[in-house]
C-alpha cells in the first residue's frame, strides 16, 4: 500500500475573484474543511476542522504556493501529512475549482491507527536500536506535533549519519496521544511492547500521569520534554522542558511595572495539573506582591469553549493584565477572540505557553502577547543557528518552526543516543544512570541533567510580526 | 472478487452512517457482541444491526467469532480500505461548497488587507 490521490471538481456560481478570495475565510466544512488562514500568502499557516463521523478533528496545514486567482497549493501538517492543489478556472456563469489531494501512506496509517484500530507493536531487528516518541498530532494540542516529530527525525538522522548507537542504527517510533491520557496509556504500552530502549514525551502533564506508572513499573528511561511543574526526582523519568511556572512571578513583576496603572489581574487556563499549578503560582505571586486578582476561569480540554463570553467577562472584570495557561487550540481560539474584540492595546496578555506554532496560527492576532520560554528562534546560542539551518535544509523553508516545545525533543534524543553509546562502550553501567549525568550543548545552550531534570534559562519574550522578541533573561528556573 | 470489485463493496458499505459508526465503535472497543453494538443505537433494531454486520463481514471490514452462544465482532482485514474510504469521503465533502463566500465571523486584519490587494489586482 502506498499513497492515494483524490480528485474533486466543483462548479461555483461565483466569479473567479470571489471564489478565489473566499479560500481560508472559514466558510464551512464544504470549503476545504472550514480552512482559516490569517494571511493568504505562501508560508501562511491554516487551521482546518474535519468532520469525521460524528466527531470533529482539528487539523493544520500551510500554504506552499500561491498564484493569485489561479492556484493554491497547501500542505497538511497535522494530524496527517499530504498535499492539496487547488486550481481555479473561470467558466461561463462561475468558476471551476479542481482539487487534487495526494496523501502518503503515513496518512493512511494515521487513520488506520487512530480512527480505526489501535496500533500494534512492531518488532525491532537485531541490528537496530529502537527509541520512542509520544507526542500530540491530534486533539487540543495536535498542531505542535509536526515540528516535534521533525525535531526527533532530525536528531535520529544525525545520530545515524555519525555511526548510530554502538554500531546499530537508531529507529524512531512516533505515537500520537491524541492529547488524551487514554491515548498516552495506549502509546506507552505499544512502546514497551516494541522494546524501545528509551522514550521521549512531548505532551500534556495529564498524559504524563498516564505514562508514569508504566515508566515506573518497567524502569524505561522516559525523557519528558514539555515544561513541567514537578520538583521531585522520580525514578527513570527525566524532565527536560524546564519549570516555567517558577519564573511566572518574575515575568509578572516585569509586566506589572510597565502597566502604568494599578494592576488588575485575570487568570485563565485549561483545567488539568500544569495550567492549575501555573495559575496557582501566579495567584500566590499576586498575593505576595499585593496585586488584585479580579477573575479566574478554568476551561476543560476539548470543550469547544465559547471564548467570546469569557472575553466579555474579562472586559467586565476591569482587568488590565491577563495571565493565560491555556494550551493548544484553546489558546489559539482565546487569543483570536481577545484580539477580535480589540483588546490587545488596552489589556496586557501573558501566555505561559506561547510557542512558534501557536503564533503561526494567530498571525497578527497574536502580536503583543508576552510569554516565558526556554527557547525561541532567535536565541543567540552557538548551537542554535547551525541547528536551524540543518532543520530548514531537511524539512524545507516552509516547515513548522522549531520551538520551546520541540527543541527539547531534539536534545532528548541526542542525550539518549549519547548515553546508549556510553553503555555500549562499557563506560556506564546502565542507560538510566548515563542519562542522569547527561550533558549536551544544544540549541538551548548547555543542557546538563541534575536530580532527574535540567533547568535551562528562561526568557521573557514578546510576540511581534517577526516572531518572538527577547525582552529579558529571567535566569535559570531552579 | 478482484480488487476493483472489492473496493466497490467497501465503498458501498461506508456510505451508510450506521455501518461507519459500528466500525468506529469496534475501532475503540476492540471486540463487541451484537447486543453491545445494538445498545449504541437506541433507534435501530437488533435485526437491522445484524444485517449491517453481515454487509460489513462480507466486505471484510469486520470478522465474526463465536464464543459460546455469543457472536463477537472485531475489525477485519480490510481496515486499510476503510482508511482510504474514510479519507476519500473527508476530501469529497471538503469541496462541495468550494468558493462559497464567508458567512460567519470577522476576517482577520490581514485578510482584509489581502482582499484590498486582490481587489487592486483585479482593477489593473
Amino acid at each position: 500500500m502506498s499513497g492515494v490521490t483524490f480528485v474533486n471538481e466543483t462548479f461555483v456560481p461565483a466569479p473567479l475573484y470571489d471564489a478565489f478570495s473566499s479560500f481560508g475565510t472559514g466558510t464551512g466544512p464544504g470549503w476545504l474543511m472550514s480552512a482559516v488562514a490569517r494571511r493568504l500568502e505562501e508560508g501562511a499557516a491554516l487551521d482546518l476542522i474535519i468532520p469525521a463521523n460524528g466527531r470533529t478533528l482539528r487539523a493544520t496545514a500551510r500554504v506552499m504556493r500561491l498564484i493569485p486567482l489561479r492556484t493554491i497549493v497547501i500542505r497538511h501538517e497535522t494530524p496527517w501529512e499530504g498535499e492539496t492543489s487547488l486550481t481555479f478556472r473561470p467558466v461561463p456563469g462561475g468558476t471551476m475549482v479542481r482539487a487534487v489531494s495526494t496523501l502518503p501512506e503515513a496518512a493512511l496509517a494515521w487513520i488506520g491507527e487512530t480512527i480505526v484500530a489501535p496500533v500494534s507493536p512492531t518488532s525491532t531487528r537485531g541490528d537496530e536500536v529502537a527509541v520512542g516518541l509520544i507526542t500530540s498530532l491530534s486533539g487540543e494540542s495536535g498542531f505542535v506535533g509536526r515540528a516535534v516529530t521533525n525535531c526527533a527525525i532530525l536528531a535520529v538522522e544525525e545520530i545515524n549519519a555519525s555511526g548510530g548507537v554502538g554500531g546499530k542504527e537508531l529507529q524512531l517510533h512516533v505515537l500520537d496521544d491524541e492529547t488524551s491520557s487514554k491515548g498516552a496509556a495506549k502509546a506507552i504500552d505499544v512502546l514497551v511492547a516494541t522494546q524501545v530502549i528509551a522514550a521521549v514525551g512531548m505532551h500534556t502533564s495529564l498524559s504524563l500521569s498516564a505514562v508514569e506508572p508504566i515508566v515506573h513499573a518497567t524502569r524505561l528511561p522516559y525523557l519528558y520534554a514539555a515544561p513541567h511543574e514537578m520538583d521531585q526526582r522520580s525514578g527513570t523519568l527525566f524532565r527536560l522542558g524546564g519549570s516555567i511556572h517558577r519564573r511566572v512571578d518574575s515575568a509578572l513583576a516585569s509586566l506589572v511595572g510597565a502597566l502604568g496603572a494599578p494592576p488588575r489581574i485575570y487568570l485563565i487556563g485549561n483545567d488539568y495539573s500544569w495550567p492549575r499549578r501555573t495559575l496557582e503560582g501566579a495567584r500566590s505571586a499576586c498575593e505576595r506582591a499585593n496585586l488584585a486578582v479580579v477573575g479566574e476561569t478554568l476551561v476543560p480540554l476539548e470543550a469547544d469553549t465559547d471564548f467570546e463570553r469569557i472575553v466579555d467577562d474579562i472586559i467586565l472584570s476591569g482587568a488590565n493584565l491577563v495571565v493565560s495557561a491555556l494550551i493548544g487550540f484553546a489558546s489559539v481560539d482565546f487569543e483570536r477572540a481577545f484580539s477580535s474584540a480589540g483588546l490587545r492595546d488596552d489589556i496586557t496578555t501573558f501566555s505561559a505557553l506561547l510557542d512558534e506554532p501557536t503564533l503561526d496560527l494567530l498571525g497578527a492576532d497574536g502580536e503583543g502577547i508576552w510569554s516565558c520560554v526556554t527557547y525561541f528562534r532567535d536565541l543567540p546560542t552557538p548551537g542554535n543557528a547551525p541547528f536551524l539551518s540543518r532543520y530548514r535544509e531537511r524539512f524545507g523553508a516552509r516547515s513548522p518552526a522549531p520551538s520551546a516545545l520541540s527543541v527539547p525533543v531534539y536534545e532528548s534524543i541526542h542525550l539518549i543516543a549519547r548515553a546508549a553509546s556510553q553503555v555500549a562502550a562499557g563506560t556506564s553501567p546502565d542507560l538510566s544512570s548515563a542519562i542522569a549525568e547527561g550533558k549536551i550543548d544544544g540549541p538551548r545552550g548547555r543542557i546538563a541533567l541534575r536530580d532527574g531534570r535540567c533547568d535551562p534559562p528562561v526568557y521573557l519574550v514578546q510576540a511581534t510580526g517577526a516572531g518572538l522578541r527577547l525582552a529579558r533573561a529571567l535566569g535559570s528556573a531552579r | 472478487m478482484d480488487e476493483v470489485e472489492q473496493e466497490d463493496v467497501v465503498f458501498r458499505c461506508l456510505t451508510d452512517p450506521t455501518r461507519r459508526t459500528i466500525l468506529l465503535l469496534l475501532g475503540t472497543a476492540g471486540t463487541l457482541s451484537v447486543s453491545e453494538i445494538t445498545e449504541h443505537f437506541p433507534t435501530v433494531g437488533r435485526t437491522a444491526i445484524s444485517a449491517h454486520l453481515r454487509v460489513l463481514r462480507e466486505a471484510g471490514l469486520v470478522t465474526e467469532q463465536k464464543s459460546g452462544r455469543r457472536r463477537l465482532y472485531e475489525l477485519g482485514p480490510n481496515r486499510a480500505s476503510f482508511a482510504i474510504e474514510f479519507l476519500r469521503q473527508v476530501y469529497a465533502s471538503s469541496f462541495e461548497e468550494a468558493g462559497t463566500p464567508a458567512r460567519r465571523g470577522r476576517p482577520s486584519l490581514e485578510r482584509q488587507r489581502d482582499a484590498q490587494r486582490f481587489a487592486r489586482r483585479r482593477v489593473q
